[in-house]
Parts: structure tokens; sequence; C-alpha cells
């Protein structure tokens, strides 16, 4: 991928590793600390999808909040310093942390957080399915098994977000995994 | 299908590593479940994002949203103190009260102000040419003072048969050459003439127009200020 349209000479014609496709994140990263724009984007359009199925756990409306969170990530982006594995570990952070504000205003005035069918739209009804089972799950085992499997973070970074310790992380995966499990094979997904 | 009851934590793990590897888990069902939940589709490349970093220059919400509490308090302090000592300027400039330098330079700070008030709504208004005297006092004429000027298309008009028609204008223009010498200010800069002037001020006084303003080429009607600005900006036009 060559970020043509950037201004920034340093990442067009390096933002692709010389053997594949795939971007290279750390130079993108790097670019879009710097202020780059069109690293910023290439970022945001690896980033958001995940990001949204993630925060589906926590409301209703993940592509509002997802929005509220890049808006963050945008405002803040030039003091981040780390590569890519880092940075993602940052923005999940952020997003989160809007989740969280989230779920405090909403329980202040007394607002559930329930998904109905409409909220899926855009999404594979298998997805939809099996995100109906995650739900159902503990609040920490679903974000635990989403960070872990959507995010494809690591145990670590997993654990710094959560501010858990990688040994509960794993623990927690684990059960979450045994649960899903047996949820799915009660044909619990509807 | 293994069976799920003797799942360890290393197998759930390992069963991570398989979605990434795409290596076939013996847990199907959960296998392919969460492969179908990794599986996300990309944006379209046109997609852009709420905001971008370039955008992202907005003071006064940084200010409110994300400055720590003591500079926001440093800054309302800031806030009041200018506003403070703004209030107390203009207040010595109004009352004359307070220490000397302070109240001078109050007072020739609204001069200036007054001035350039004066100057933008004759500007504005046009009143330039056409100046509104207050009622009962007829304003006096604008004179040409420039050498330069155009004014050879107008007539030639004695200054004292133009002040003839207005009863008051002899003590108008006292009131007025005595503001000229007072303060030198003018609020209304560009609007009308000294009546009186002196040989050295206009030589050639007798041959200039003097009787009324053109504006494109039409000649209005001679009218009196009593205004003493007004004076004051004719004598700097005639020092020109």
């Amino acid at each position: 991928m060559h970020a043509t349209e950037n201004s920034s000479p340093g990442l067009s014609g390096t933002t692709t590793s010389a053997q594949s496709n795939e971007p290279n994140y750390d130079l993108l990263v790097e670019e879009a600390v710097r202020g780059s724009d069109t690293a910023f984007t290439i970022l945001w359009r690896h980033h958001q999808p995940r990001m949204v199925r993630y925060l589906a756990t926590f409301t209703n409306e993940p592509e509002d909040l997802c929005s509220e969170a890049w808006i963050k990530i945008a405002h803040s982006i030039k003091t981040f310093h780390g590569d890519a594995s880092a940075f993602k570990g940052w923005i999940y952070t952020i997003a989160r942390n809007c989740a969280i504000d989230l779920a405090r205003k909403k329980s202040r005035a007394g607002i559930a957080v329930e998904l109905s069918e409409e909220d899926w739209v855009g999404e594979n009804s298998s997805v939809v399915e099996i995100m109906d089972v995650i739900r159902r799950l503990p609040q920490e085992y679903a974000e635990i098994i989403l960070l872990r499997i959507v995010a494809d973070l690591d145990v670590n970074d997993v654990a710094e977000i959560t501010g858990k310790t990688p040994s509960n992380v794993r623990v927690m995966t684990h059960r979450g995994l045994k649960q899903l499990n047996e949820m799915l094979q009660a044909g619990d997904a509807k | 299908m293994s069976n799920f009851e003797d799942f360890s934590m290393e197998q759930s793990e390992e069963l991570i590593a398989q979605l990434k590897t795409n290596s076939p888990s013996g847990f199907t069902q959960l296998h392919s479940s969460l492969k179908l939940l990794s599986h996300v589709s990309e944006l379209s490349p046109v997609a852009m994002p709420p905001v971008l970093p370039s955008a992202v220059e907005q003071p006064i919400e940084s200010i409110t949203l994300h400055r720590p509490r003591t500079h926001r308090s440093a800054i309302t302090s800031l806030i009041v103190t200018a506003v403070l000592a703004s209030a107390s300027f203009a207040a010595a400039g109004v009352t004359g009260r307070g220490p000397a330098v302070i109240v001078d330079a109050a007072k020739k700070s609204g001069e200036i102000v007054a001035n350039v008030i004066g100057t933008v709504g004759n500007t504005l208004t046009g009143n330039s040419d056409k100046p509104s005297a207050p009622s009962g006092i007829e304003k006096k004429s604008s004179v040409p003072t420039s050498p330069n000027s155009s004014a050879p298309n107008r007539p030639s008009i004695n200054p004292q048969t133009q002040q003839s028609p207005t009863p008051s204008s002899d003590e108008n223009d006292q009131n007025a050459t005595q503001t000229d010498s007072q303060d030198g200010q003018s609020d209304h800069p560009s609007v009308t003439a000294d009546p009186s002037p002196t040989p050295n001020q206009r030589p050639s006084h007798t041959s200039l127009p003097t009787h009324g303003t053109e504006i494109g080429g039409v000649v209005l009607p001679p009218v009196t200020n009593t205004q003493s600005g007004e004076d004051s900006q004719d004598s700097e036009n005639e020092s020109d």
C-alpha cells in the first residue's frame, strides 16, 4: 500500500513490507503521531471495525461510542509514544474509558444497555448470533474474550487495559471460553 | 470433538493461537464461532475517520476539557484581572480620579477612541459629506484646503459671504476657534472648515471654493457645524 496522498515523505512507499501487503503499522503509528492524516486514516480503517465489535459489549450504539473514542484519539495522538502494539493497547484503553463513562452516565440516568436486532445491521447473521451469546457471558469474560479474539491483543496488553494481572486474564479467558462453549453446545444462540 | 470437561487453560490458549494460524482445533464449534468473531470486514477505502489530527485545533475546547484545574484557574484569574484593569482605567478617564499618569493616559485613550468612533461613524453613515448639525445650529461649510484638491470647478465664494446667512455663525466660529486652540482634537475630522482662517493658513482662500462639499461633481449647500473637532480637522487639512 502506498500512501500517495500523504504529504509526509516518510510514509509514501514505506508503509508496506516487501513481502506482503500488510502495512507497516509501526511506521504508520510513527507518522500519525507526527501529524499525518493519511497514516491516521489508515490506522482508523484498520482498527475501527474491531473496536466497534468490542464496544458492542458495552452499548447498543457502538459506532457512536467508537467515533467518540477516535475523536479523543485524534486529540491526544501527538502525546503517544510507542509502536503499533502499544498503540493498539492505547486506543482500546481510550475506547474502554469512553464505554465506562457512557455506562456511568446511563447508570445515573437509569438506562439499561440492551441490544436489539436493529443494532446489528450490517453484521453477518452468524456473528450476530455469537455476539448475542457473548453478551450473555459475565461482562468481564465477554470483554476479555473480545479483546483477545477480536482486538487480537495479547495477554499482557489485555491485562494492562483491564487492570488485571496476566494470569488473571488467562484464567478469565479460559473460564469465558468454557462458558461460551457450553452455551453454544446447549444451542443458546438464537 | 474434544471433551470440554477437561479443557485446560493451556488448551484455551492454544485455541486462541490456532485462530491466528488457521490451524484446525479439536473444539470445532467454539473454534468456528471464534473464527467468525475474529474475522472483521475491512472498511471502504474512502471511509474517513470522524476527525483528523490536522483538524484538532480547538484551544477553547482544550481549555475547558483537557487543561488541569490549575491552568483553568490561572486563565480565569487573568481574564478577571484584565477586565478589572480595563474598568478601572476607563473609570479613571471618566472621573478624573486616580494617579495622574493613569488619568492622563485614560483621557488620551478616550480621546483617541472617540476620534476613531467618530471617523468610523461618519464613514459608515456618510456624514462626512453631509454633516448633521444639532437643531438650531447650522453647520459650517467645508472648505477645500489643498491647492491640489478637485476644487477648480467649484464656484469661488468669499467666506464672509457664506457666513452671513447664519446669524449665530460668529458665535459658532468663536466656539470652534476656541476649541481648536484648546485641544486640537476632532470628533468629526473631515466635515467642515474653519470659517475664520488666518491669512497665513489660507493664503489663496479667496480664489478657492469654500461653499459646500462636492460629491460626484455635485456641490452640496453649505452647512455649519459647531462641533469643535471639525474645525480642527480643517486646520489639519489646511496645514497640508
